[in-house]
């Protein structure tokens, strides 16, 4: 019975059982200062366990040496985020903990199809396509909110195809970069005193930046648009080496960004409401400084969960969850769960640096990043960091396409870590 | 292979420091941004926490609720039920305008915003579970303050009625004044009423003293010994000095008198050659002795009294001092502390509205013991002040403030106030053998003292003794 005696799945279990209490006493807490049935927290505390000692089990059989630090992060982010979905709009949080499951599940389906990862890079240009598809659909069938034109309506399910068109870019780049990484990373012809690699071999990659300009142009979605392009480079970096794709790719993207800011309205409004809220606190600055006033009442221990007035931010369970954690749960509780990402991502790069094979090596870092980058420039964004886009704080934000993909690129990072070359300790 | 990882671990270290900017930012803002933004007047926050908390009780000495929170929904709301009555007292508690008046002074008790201290305290805001305020007890008196009230009625003015033993502040009354659950509907019109809606008259208002005053002047003639009640004086209509001239209350003499008569009668040629001899700087010390100059230490802001410095006065503002004319200008609180002194042989005692602070229990978390303040004149001359005032009412300018079968000593005043009628003044106490009580009233422009402050005072006296008695 090897399972049984695993050392990393001990340690994953020792963790979740962690990460489940801290969770179960959110909840208390919630029910108590919110004056909720003490049976809903234990019907959601139930719930998420289930749904994380099921995936520990499943872990334990079918990918013994996985990572141990993954799942337990991953339940304690989608659990905190659970408890702030329940305290800050308790209708949508069975909707919430209902994906949670989904997504479990799709975790065991993907796990089992994906114990092969290897095998995903031999569909290298349909994942290109099935990319390129589900990005451009919502241009042509989507429905716009908040200026963005990013939802798919399939009947009683929207859900942002964006989110699964990121990962097939990932198996896309991948593998392609994998089979021609040594090709680009020779300079063959010099133009504008740059070296340059065989203008063929480029061609997928200037399609990658023309692709990111038109979810930009078409789509309105400057934060999708700046995590492609962000995924592109890092992974054409790792890929090559070449310093000179990331110092072009990072002056492509500043000129299209300027080019936007006087082009769009909508641009302009982010980045001017970044530089200075107040310019219109009523209006467009409404949302970024009751963010602002949520976090800056957070102090160091919050205001304790449920005691704030996090509500008063518009669509605070999306894309504003984190401001509604840094005031109830203060600098110490916003602390953690950033740390809880960086770990995450460490993990993530880990499974990088210890995979079997190249393409296993390229594909974690493209998820890794992906994560990252939605996690910064969200994070950011609430923070006043870096200018506001709209993306969704993986795990914690309510809405379920987020969550499935999510679940879905830990279910592949799991797959990749179970098949390393050499040990992760 | 190894040249791949050596750049996962760089994206790896341009990961880390992006989150590690993440941490120090939320730190600025949590930390150091933190009150600036709390301050910001578009963050409604701290109205809304201190909505969550039950603030506590205001309760008079007669055991009437003059301020409570009431829950409604999540939050509560400050009720007055007393309205109007105690509107200066109590002031008021509002999200939008502030607050004013005890609610202000005792908002730390009121408010029960004691840090966290104890992590069983830290357990109970984890929970939600904040302790209400604490109650605070007063020494107000509705009945009386309802009686004052009704006898002041419209008319501009305050009332101060205190127990010269304990300096206890039994009534406050000052009109026009304002209801504190209708703060918020008609701010508008109660902060830029004319007169002043939010002036609490009794402690912040400045009225010039007029013969009121002349209870000072003696007081330091008396001290300094150079005068007795049987000291004769020329008393004609007008005395000139320096050019100028000070004259009686309409134009009258009275030939030659006592200071004892000149007292009773409140003649002003007479004070003003009091004043003239004693000389400035003796007239601005006594002043100065009594808390003129000074704070007042009290539960609720008070104006600062003030008489201009000796050195900044010729000889005829001296003698208009004296007569409590001139810059001169009092509180009509520092008008009854002035009584005071004279009614509790020569000592002041400080004067207290908040009786003593307690948790919901009952546990006093503050407690008030009577204390000295000032002690401006002798025992002795405090006794001969009081006789001349006794007699102020028993056959001179107060005999409207008499009771029948109480001896009440006062001194009334008729401040002349440039144009319109003059400003009327009555101090006075009862009994005079064991002084219980001292009222300071003032209706502003109301005429002369004796026809119309001290009927309020001795509806006041009566009201009181009546009930004691």
């Amino acid at each position: 019975m090897r399972f049984m005696k695993s050392r990393y799945r001990n340690r994953e279990l020792l963790l979740l059982i962690f990460a489940l209490i801290i969770i179960s006493l959110g909840f208390y807490l919630s029910a108590q200062t919110t004056a909720q049935p003490i049976d809903t927290a234990l019907k959601l505390a139930g719930l998420l366990a289930t749904a994380f000692i099921g995936l520990h089990i499943a872990n334990r059989i079918l990918i013994t040496d996985a990572d141990p630090l993954l799942l337990s992060l991953t339940a304690f982010t989608s659990g905190i985020g659970l408890v702030m979905i329940w305290r800050l709009k308790p209708n949508l949080a069975s909707a919430q903990s209902t994906w949670i499951l989904v997504g479990a599940v799709t975790i065991l389906i993907a796990l089992v199809l994906a114990r092969n990862y290897r095998k995903l890079k031999e569909y290298k240009y349909t994942w290109a396509i099935a990319g390129i598809i589900l990005l451009f659909a919502p241009i042509f069938l989507g429905t716009e909110r908040g200026g963005a034109r990013l939802w798919l309506d399939l009947g009683p399910i929207s859900f942002q195809p964006a989110e699964i068109a990121k990962i097939c870019f990932v198996f896309f780049l991948a593998a392609y970069l994998e089979e021609k990484r040594e090709l680009l990373s020779i300079s063959t012809k010099r133009a504008f005193g740059l070296w340059l690699p065989e203008p063929k071999h480029l061609g997928p990659l200037a399609v990658m930046w023309l692709i990111s300009l038109i979810i930009l142009v078409l789509e309105r979605d400057l934060g999708t648009s700046l995590l492609f392009f962000g995924l592109f480079l890092a992974m054409i970096y790792v890929a090559t080496g070449r310093a000179m794709y990331v110092s072009l790719g990072i002056s492509l993207f500043i000129a299209g960004a300027v080019a936007c800011y006087f082009v769009f309205s909508h641009v302009q409004t982010r980045f001017d409401i970044w530089l200075d809220p107040w310019i219109d606190p009523a209006g467009r600055g409404y949302q970024l400084i009751q963010a602002i006033f949520a976090i800056g009442s957070g102090g160091l221990t919050g205001t304790g969960l449920g005691l704030g007035h996090p509500t008063l931010i518009p669509a605070v369970q999306t894309d504003f969850i984190f401001a509604a954690v840094a005031e109830e749960l203060g600098l110490l509780g916003g602390v953690a769960v950033i740390l809880a990402y960086l770990l995450f991502i460490s993990r993530g790069l880990r499974i990088a640096l210890s995979a079997s094979d190249d393409f296993g090596r390229l594909v974690a870092t493209g998820l890794t990043s992906v994560f990252a980058l939605q996690a910064f420039v969200i994070l950011g964004g609430t923070t006043r960091l870096i200018p506001l886009t709209g993306v969704t704080l993986p795990y914690m934000s309510y809405g379920g396409s987020s969550i499935l993909m999510n679940f879905i690129l830990l279910a592949l990072l799991l797959a990749i870590s179970a098949k390393r070359g050499d040990s992760l300790e | 292979m190894i040249r791949l990882n050596k750049r996962i671990a760089r994206l790896g270290i341009v990961f880390i420091t992006a989150f590690i900017l993440l941490i120090v930012n939320l730190t600025y803002m949590q930390f150091i941004a933190s009150a600036k933004l709390t301050a910001k007047p578009e963050n409604i926050r701290p109205v809304l926490y201190e909505r969550r908390i039950e603030r506590g009780t205001i309760i008079s000495a007669d055991g009437k609720v003059l301020a409570t929170s009431r829950k409604q929904d999540d939050s509560y709301t400050r009720v007055y039920p007393e309205g109007e009555l105690a509107a200066h007292i109590t002031g008021f508690y509002s999200s939008r305008y502030g607050r004013a008046g005890l609610e202000l002074t005792y908002d730390d008790y009121l408010s029960g915003q004691s840090k966290v201290s104890s992590p069983d305290d830290y357990m109970k805001r984890l929970l939600g579970e904040e302790e209400p305020g604490n109650d605070l007890t007063l020494t107000l008196d509705m009945n009386l303050q309802s009686i004052a009230s009704k006898a002041l009625g419209l008319r501009k003015g305050a009332i101060v009625v205190l127990d010269p033993k304990t300096g206890a502040v039994l009534a406050l009354v000052g009109w026009p004044r304002f209801d504190p659950n209708t703060l918020d509907d008609k701010w508008k019109s109660i902060a830029e009423n004319p007169e002043g809606a939010l002036l609490n008259r009794a402690t912040q208002g400045r009225f010039t003293p007029g013969s009121s005053f002349k209870i000072v002047t003696a007081a330091a003639a008396i001290e300094s010994g150079a005068v007795t009640p049987a000291t004769v004086y020329e008393a004609p209509a007008q005395l000139k000095i320096y050019g100028g001239k000070v004259s009686n209350y309409g134009n009258k003499g009275f030939g030659r008198i006592s200071f004892e008569e000149a007292f009773i009668k409140s003649v002003n040629t007479v004070f003003a050659q009091v004043g003239k001899n004693l000389g400035g700087q003796k007239l601005v010390d006594a002043s100065e002795a009594f808390g003129i100059n000074g704070e007042i230490p009290f539960d609720l802001p008070t104006a600062k009294s003030s008489v201009p410095e000796a050195s900044e006065m010729d000889d005829l503002e001296v003698a208009w001092m004296a007569v409590g004319q001139g810059r001169a200008a009092v509180s009509p609180l520092m008008m009854a502390l002035v009584g005071a002194a004279v009614a509790n042989d020569g000592e002041i005692m400080q004067p207290y509205l908040v009786v003593k602070a307690s948790e919901r229990d009952g546990t006093a978390v503050f407690a008030r013991e009577p204390r000295p303040w000032l002690c401006p004149i002798s025992k002795n001359t405090a006794a001969v002040l009081k006789s001349l005032m006794e007699q102020v009412v028993a056959k001179g300018t107060g005999k409207s403030a008499q009771i029948p079968g109480v001896r009440v000593a006062g001194k009334t005043g008729t401040a002349e106030v440039g144009k319109g009628e003059p400003h009327a003044w009555f101090v006075g106490f009862a009994p005079v053998d064991n002084p219980e009580v001292i009222v300071a009233v003032i209706v502003e422009n109301g005429g002369t003292g004796g026809s119309t402050a001290a009927p309020i005072a001795k509806q006041i006296i009566a009201a009181l003794l009546g009930k004691n008695h």
